[in-house]
């Protein structure tokens, strides 16, 4: 066959492709791609350790997203406690709670969110946690540190509050109580 | 997350959704021809099938792949007339299309569905069907021709023959360069007159620059139709003699069954022009320059104070005609036509109307308006609600249209107008219209108002409690014949929205839903007040009039009315309807507000002026709170709540609100 009528032929082939008339058997694909992923062994789990009144509280630190600086709020009008107000976060409105409600914490809320608040104490926090409803914040006097602990090292509650409290952490220096951060905000 | 690592990436969620869209809406248009279906859309349809199978490959999603090549091969055997297209096939693959959409966006989310349905849709693709003799037998084509023929070559001209038309071979000739070209425009001035089945190639002849072909052409048309579509080219044209034979029989099926996800989901990727993009480069390049002209301002020692002010506050101007320009361009890359909301609310009537054993009619007018496409995706879940209302609740079964004089097929009408910076989306069902005694009934029974006031209750009033949240659980609905099942939650997501909902309800004739919505979300103009010290920022939408409040008007019904321009108006102070501590500072204003023929006027202790507000919700934790539809960032940390007029307006012309902000 010539070069001339080779090139008509391609050209030919060319006109007459079809891309509908490929059957290419089905690509196999690893099944992994749709399965979620198995959790990891865990060891050790991290606990972010706060303040709040005179008491020591932790969470687990995956929940928590991020650790803000406390900031005057955005009062939300008829909100009920523990709703103490919204921030912007980086356009999520995120809603703000006072933890010490539902942990019967005696006191009187801070007055964090509309024209007579006063300006967070410096040490104030807001931790950001992560939720099935999307962000929250949870408004803490002061935030501890990151502790290391074995599940096996949690002691359950004997007294007080129950529902959300994960156990208890006794640590050379204090009384530790471990929370679930839903729990809180509900 | 990890989640993460399955997700494909956007562009994959954007092209697949964009890709079953499409096939979405050639499998209605297939429906509407399925007894002689057109040979290109099912073309089409099985090429979009099979580049979804592609995609999905490609990327790695198993499944989606795995279901699009169960759809695929049974819309091949449409394409080669091994299955005819049936409605329970139809209405198969319109699943499956909703399957792709949602595989799309989440995968691994329907993951036996998806498996399930591939099942199906392949059981229906078993064994051929009887087709009685092959009429291609009877074609006396030459040997060698019909070895070349492909499959599908072969069933259009069985096609062709079974309609009782005729085959005709026609031999032309065409320059090289150009016979592309030319056969595509054949092809297209052959349509209505026949259709170009077969390019065979024609015997070779001397010259290289000319190729020859033998055409196939199915035609009922004589002989002078197609020598004309040839377009005056000298051809020979000569019909493929045919023996005369018998028609084959018809087929039956039995309905398939549906179910699976209400509503699919729309992209939350957008393709946008690149010229479009081309232009955004072109300001970011600009607002660049002004950035360098700036930075050698602040070393510019030898310009006087004065000259250096002056040149600051030119730079200052650029800079900002720049950024409306950029604000602009994004606003309309970000437009998209309402048709692909309109197009999955027709396969959802469809669907919807099929399992609630229903004549129904989706007509739709303005799927050309243009609006954000964020309040596309958000507009979906609160328009497939409203559509499954007027279908379950208010389009009457069959039997009992046709007792009260009406067509048996119930209409819905899905419209969209644009009205200035606002469209309006209405839904209309002629169906029975809401049942307001039984409203009035289960008002009363839930606790949501009192003997007395639902007694005295008027439409409006009635309207409000038919979108309140305690209205619409399942239990108290299903019983009843009227509408209500999550209308509090489609209000929500509409106020949302900065949007309003209202509802016109004629008993016996009819409900339409009216949605008032901005054409865009990225911005919304605002009127921020000043509240017992507080910032509110009011849609400039629904602000009709702002004045300086004086007298204290008079008492009516426990509402104080104000007459205001002549007209009497229902007049609350916005301090006291939050319960906020009275700090009245400076004037006192009232600010008129207005939804529909509605009015309120709102007492302010201040005014700071207008602003252009990037609204955001205020999230699934806080829901719906009662007179906030969201929140705006106005300045660095501070953030101002936006009121929800409507709300406001059911409230004080109601009652107290129903619920209180849930902490």
């Amino acid at each position: 066959m010539s070069p001339g009528t080779s090139a008509v032929h391609e050209l030919l082939a060319r006109f007459r492709y079809r891309p509908e008339e490929e059957f290419d058997a089905l690509v196999d694909l690893p099944t992994s791609s749709v399965e979620p992923d198995r959790p990891v062994g865990a060891e050790e789990i991290q606990l972010l350790t706060f303040s709040l009144r005179e008491g020591e509280y932790a969470v687990a630190l995956d929940t928590v997203t991020e650790i803000l600086r406390a900031r005057p709020l955005t009062e939300i009008p008829r909100a009920r406690p523990p709703l103490l107000g919204v921030l912007n976060l980086r356009g999520t409105i995120t809603p703000v709670y006072d933890p010490s409600l539902r942990l019967q914490l005696a006191g009187s809320a801070p007055l964090c969110a509309g024209p007579d608040c006063e300006r967070p104490p410096r040490p104030a926090r807001i931790l950001v946690v992560r939720t099935a409803l999307g962000p929250a914040g949870l408004w803490v006097d002061r935030v501890r540190g990151v502790q290391r602990v074995r599940p096996g090292a949690l002691e359950r509650p004997s007294s007080g509050p129950t529902g959300g409290v994960v156990g208890i952490l006794q640590t050379a220096e204090a009384t530790c109580t471990v929370v679930d951060p839903e729990w809180l905000l509900r | 997350m990890s989640s993460d690592r399955a997700r494909p990436p956007a562009e994959f969620s954007s092209e697949a959704v964009e890709t079953a869209e499409a096939l979405g809406r050639n499998l209605l248009i297939l429906e509407k021809c399925a007894a002689d279906p057109d040979p290109e859309v099912l073309n089409s349809v099985f090429r979009q099938a099979h580049s979804l199978k592609g995609l999905a490959a490609t990327f790695g999603q198993k499944r989606l792949a795995e279901l699009a090549h169960a759809a695929e091969d049974l819309l091949d055997r449409f394409r080669l007339g091994k299955a005819r297209v049936t409605p329970a096939r139809l209405d198969l693959l319109l699943e499956a299309v909703e399957l792709f959409q949602r595989l799309a966006e989440e995968p691994g989310s329907a993951v036996d569905e998806a498996q399930a349905l591939a099942a199906r849709l392949s059981s229906m693709d078993e064994g051929p069907e009887r087709m009685g003799e092959d009429p291609l037998e009877r074609l006396e084509l030459a040997p060698q021709m019909r070895r070349v023929l492909t499959e599908f070559e072969e069933h259009r001209l069985r096609e062709t023959l079974r309609r009782g038309e005729l085959v005709w071979a026609a031999r032309v000739e065409y320059p090289l360069e150009t016979f592309d070209r030319e056969l595509e425009q054949l092809k297209a001035r052959l349509r209505g007159v026949g259709e170009l089945v077969s390019t065979l190639p024609g015997p070779v002849g001397d010259r290289l620059d000319v190729l020859s072909f033998v055409l196939l052409v199915g035609s009922g048309a004589g002989e002078p139709g197609l020598r004309f579509a040839f377009g005056g080219v000298p051809v020979d044209l000569r019909p493929v003699p045919v023996r005369k034979e018998r028609r084959a029989g018809a087929e039956t099926e039995g309905a398939g069954r549906l179910e699976g996800a209400e509503s699919g989901t729309v992209a939350r990727t957008l393709r946008v022009d690149i010229a479009r993009l081309d232009a955004l480069m072109d300001d970011v390049g600009e607002l660049r320059l002004i950035g360098e002209a700036i930075r050698g301002l602040s070393d510019a020692r030898e310009l006087s104070p004065r000259a250096w002010t002056a040149e600051l506050l030119r730079e200052h101007r650029r800079l900002v005609r720049r950024l409306d320009i950029l604000q602009d361009r994004l606003l309309q890359a970000r437009m998209v036509p309402l048709r692909l909301l309109f197009d999955r609310m027709q396969r959802l009537v469809r669907r919807m109307a099929r399992e609630a054993g229903k004549e129904v009619v989706l007509e739709t007018s303005g799927a050309e308006v243009q609006i954000d496409k964020r309040l596309v995706e958000e507009l979906s879940d609160p328009l497939v609600h409203l559509v499954r209302n007027a279908i379950d609740h208010g389009i009457e079964p069959a039997g009992l249209r046709e007792g009260r004089g009406k067509a048996r097929a119930g209409r819905i009408l899905l419209s969209a107008e644009q009205l200035g910076a606002r469209v309006v989306l209405a839904l209309t069902d002629d169906g029975g219209g809401v049942d307001w005694a039984r409203v009035r009934e289960v008002a009363i029974q839930r606790g949501l108002l009192d003997e007395e006031r639902a007694r005295a209750a008027g439409d409006r009033e009635l309207q409000a409690v038919l979108f309140s949240p305690g209205f619409s659980t399942a239990s108290a609905v299903s019983p009843m014949s009227g509408r209500g099942v999550g209308l509090d939650v489609v209000k929500t997501n509409i106020a949302g929205l900065s949007g309003v909902i209202d509802v016109e309800s004629r008993p016996g004739e009819g409900t339409t839903f009216r949605v008032t919505l901005p054409v865009t979300l990225a911005t919304v103009r605002g009127l921020l007040v000043g509240v017992s010290g507080r910032v509110y920022a009011v849609p400039l939408s629904s602000v009709l009039d702002v004045l300086a409040h004086d007298g204290e008007g008079t008492m009516e019904n426990g509402r104080r009315v104000l007459s205001v321009r002549g007209r009497s108006i229902s007049v609350v102070s916005l301090a006291e309807t939050f319960g906020l501590p009275r700090r009245t500072e400076g004037g006192v204003y009232l600010v008129v507000v207005g939804v529909a023929e509605r009015r309120l006027g709102l007492v302010v202790d201040a005014l700071h002026g207008q602003r252009d507000l990037v609204t955001q919700a205020l999230g699934p934790r806080l829901g719906q709170v009662p007179g906030i539809s969201g929140a705006a960032e106005v300045g660095h940390h501070h953030t101002v709540l936006v009121l929800d007029v409507g709300a406001l307006l059911d409230e004080v012309l109601r009652g107290p609100p129903l619920l209180v902000a849930e902490a």
